[in-house]
């Protein structure tokens, strides 16, 4: 029997919690397959977030720290500089990495700390219920900004990407889409690319993904995976914010 | 026999090398030291000033408040310090007349001399005076903790 | 051979000494030459410094390197350390060993930045969130400054409880002659929990704090607090001094306990029979020390009365008095000696 889709070994068979048609499944598969890939799961730690994704310990096969609110990239800074040889990621999502993380978020990224990071916006605060995060789109409706985002009152989203870029530490910055199998594959792309880019020249590096969360947007999965390209995407538009090595994706 | 001092003067006149060196001193002839800098906001171009205990007994507290001796390298650090000194004021000739008791007070001629090298003049003063410290060890500690000039230092104590 | 030496800087070369690998720090007055001394001195040693953008970032920092099985550092004077403290429960959740260094400044608020000892409580009873407890040492000498965090290391790596360091402005200033040659044993432990890649590893290590289920929390707790009580039957630690007869015992920690002793002495020399307890570790606190038939207790702090209560819980019925100095005010020695003598006539009427 020929196998031609199964789990990555990265990813443990613990049952996930996510939502249906949360973002979170799919990125976790990417980043599990990019491990397998790279054949780096025995070399890896990755850093794990408050938000959603706080037990990703449970689905990581790699060594794993769980970090305080928005600290995943001070605790990835500790463990990359005593451990330079191995890989180490963190796994971040809005508010962690764009509001209660911000500093080290940019300080990390201003010392181009040898970790990749991957930034998971899907515009809210998931875990708690639906708040209004840092990413949110002007207008939209959450638990804390229930008539709509008012940008004059509540501030404007944050763009990641964008403003990292302007920094001279980072190696690569990308912000893709979970919403289509051809932004899928090119997340895919992008992930792998940020982790070669740690392991062969120890470069920092930052993937944005664009990820639906139906529970918290009221929506289905079908209707959130639309907003993510009927309105995300506009705002936060896709592609590559810097890239200073020019190195090929994978090997 | 515990002898307390508080060296005071502005930053950049050598107030916490005068007091290393004195300290340096006192470990070279066997006794106990201990070396107390101030580190308040004002020592950052304002006045400055380091405690030193030296006693042949264990010493309690590095910070006092009543000294045995005062060496004040400028007229704020007289008029700031010198209430607080009970036998001894080493000053020059402006810092004296700030001092409300004349007997205590041991004036330094610093005119013409380079201003870098006042802590040391005032420092060798003070040794001279009361001998708390040996003139070898104090040479041997400016030696010890100058980084450069050594011999300059060690000429302007005149001891 | 004794050199003199500044509290800070014999504090952080004898952590290099103990091999920490990594120091992250943050500028603050009075415990920056820590700092200082770390970048000049740790990279020669094969070790990282690092400035972090924050002092949260720092212990974060340290949570990493430490979970990751490395020796690993954080100095601050108290607003730092407020600031430090939601890494600190973490580490602390954890079960993660490490040294952290408060310089006591005088607090609340930004206060001011001599020396103060008003941060016992935020030591020792906590401080962050959550059941946890910290080994707190309290230096009373620049020696002391080395030794203990030798022994912090030794303890925390061996009992995976993060360590502080208890230490005040003018300890951490002060030069006083110190013998580096002549530290405490390095000792080491296997750390086979650390996330440090699997390697050959079967099973993935985990770095965890997080526990949803209130039952395997509370069994995690109190598989901690089984841990806390033997720390406490083994670990008390502390320096008695003119005991034996004493009917009055004076009792203070770190600065403020050199100073008490040169009171102990003043009122000996005038017939007194006064003595004085010095704990060396305020967590575990020395209870046991305060098992005795005396007249009564006079605790010296540089607080309005923290490590007080622990000796009024320690000493049973028996009295205890208090006298203190705040703000930055240092105690003083003749006020001290003056409280000990008012307790001792007052006992004789």
């Amino acid at each position: 029997m020929k196998v031609i889709y199964e789990k990555p070994k990265s990813i443990s068979d613990k049952t996930f919690h996510y939502c249906p048609g949360c973002g979170h499944g799919i990125a976790h598969r990417l980043v599990g397959e990019v491990m397998d890939e790279l054949g780096i799961e025995d070399k890896t730690v990755a850093v794990v977030p408050v938000g959603c994704a706080v037990m990703a310990y449970d689905y990581f096969e790699c060594d794993v720290m769980e970090a305080a609110h928005g600290r995943a990239p001070a605790v990835a800074t500790g463990v990359k500089r005593c451990l330079p040889d191995k890989v180490v990621f963190s796994y971040q999502g809005d508010g962690d990495l764009a509001a209660i993380g911000t500093a080290e978020t940019i300080h990390a990224a201003a010392r181009g700390e040898g970790i990749t990071v991957i930034f998971i916006n899907n515009t809210i605060y998931g875990m708690t219920g639906g708040q209004m995060a840092p990413t949110t789109l002007p207008g939209q409706v959450t638990q804390t900004s229930p008539f709509g985002r008012d940008p004059y009152t509540q501030g404007w989203p944050l763009k990641m990407c964008e403003m990292l870029s302007t920094m001279t530490g980072p190696a690569y910055i990308e912000r893709c889409a979970t919403d289509t199998p051809a932004h899928i594959r090119a997340a895919k792309k992008a992930v792998k690319k940020a982790f070669t880019y740690q392991i062969e020249r120890g470069a920092y590096s930052f993937v944005e993904l664009l990820c639906a969360c139906p529970t918290n947007w009221g929506m289905t999965p079908g209707e959130a995976r639309d907003r993510v390209g009927s309105e995300m995407i506009p705002y936060y538009p896709l592609g590559i914010f810097r890239d200073i090595c020019d190195i090929k994706e994978g090997k | 026999m515990e002898y307390r001092v508080i060296i005071s003067g502005f930053g950049g006149q050598g107030v916490l090398f005068a007091g290393k060196v004195l300290a340096q001193a006192a470990v070279y002839d066997g006794v106990n030291v201990s070396w107390l800098p101030s580190y308040d906001p004002e020592m950052r171009g304002g006045t400055c000033n380091c405690r030193i205990v030296v006693s042949d007994k264990e010493i309690s507290s590095p910070a006092f408040s009543e000294a045995d001796a005062l060496i004040a390298m400028n007229v704020p650090s007289a008029e700031r310090f010198s209430p607080d000194a009970a036998s001894l004021i080493v000053t020059d000739a402006a810092g004296g007349e700030v001092c409300k008791d004349g007997a205590k007070v041991q004036v330094v001629d610093v005119v013409g001399c380079d201003t870098a090298l006042i802590n040391m003049a005032m420092l060798g003063a003070f040794i001279a005076k009361t001998g708390i410290v040996s003139r070898d060890s104090v040479h041997a500690a400016i030696r010890s903790v100058a980084k450069t000039g050594a011999q300059e230092d060690i000429d302007a104590l005149g001891i | 051979m004794k050199k003199l030496m500044k509290g800070n800087e014999a504090l952080a070369a004898a952590a290099i000494y103990s091999g920490v690998k990594c120091f992250f720090g943050y500028p603050i007055t009075p415990q920056t030459e820590i700092a200082a001394y770390m970048a000049k001195h740790l990279p020669k040693a094969g070790g990282v410094f690092l400035q972090a953008e924050s002092e949260i970032s720092a212990i974060n920092m340290v949570y990493g390197a430490a979970g990751a099985g490395f020796r690993a550092m954080t100095s601050s004077s108290s607003p730092g350390i407020s600031l430090k403290q939601e890494g600190i429960s973490y580490i602390a959740g954890a079960d993660l060993p490490c040294v952290i260094v408060n310089v006591m400044r005088a607090g609340p608020g930004l206060g001011g930045i001599q020396a103060s000892q008003s941060d016992y409580f935020q030591a020792v009873k906590g401080g962050g969130h959550g059941d946890y407890r910290l080994l707190v040492f309290a230096p009373a000498s620049v020696q002391e400054m080395a030794d203990m965090t030798v022994t912090a290391f030794n303890l925390s790596d061996k009992w995976r409880i993060p360590a502080m360091i208890l230490s005040d402005g003018v300890t951490g200033q002060m030069m006083e002659l110190v013998d580096m040659d002549d530290l405490p044993e390095i000792c080491r432990y296997d750390k086979p929990w650390a996330a440090n890649g699997k390697g050959g590893r079967k099973k993935h290590n985990i770095i965890n704090t997080l526990y949803l289920e209130p039952e395997e929390l509370e069994a995690v707790d109190m598989e901690r607090e089984k841990k806390y009580e033997r720390a406490k039957a083994e670990l008390q630690d502390w320096e008695e001094y003119m005991t034996d007869d004493a009917e009055i015992i004076v009792t203070a920690y770190g600065i403020s306990a050199r100073i008490a002793r040169a009171a102990v002495n003043a009122a000996r020399s005038e017939g007194i029979r006064a003595g004085l307890i010095r704990p060396k570790m305020l967590w575990p606190f020395p209870e046991d020390a305060y098992k005795r038939d005396v007249k009564a207790y006079l605790c010296v702090e540089m607080s309005r009365g923290q490590m007080v209560e622990d000796v009024r819980l320690a000493a049973g019925g028996a009295r205890v008095e208090f006298y203190g100095r705040c703000g930055g005010m240092l105690v003083d020695e003749t006020e001290i000696l003056n409280r000990i003598k008012e307790i001792h006539d007052e006992g004789n009427i």
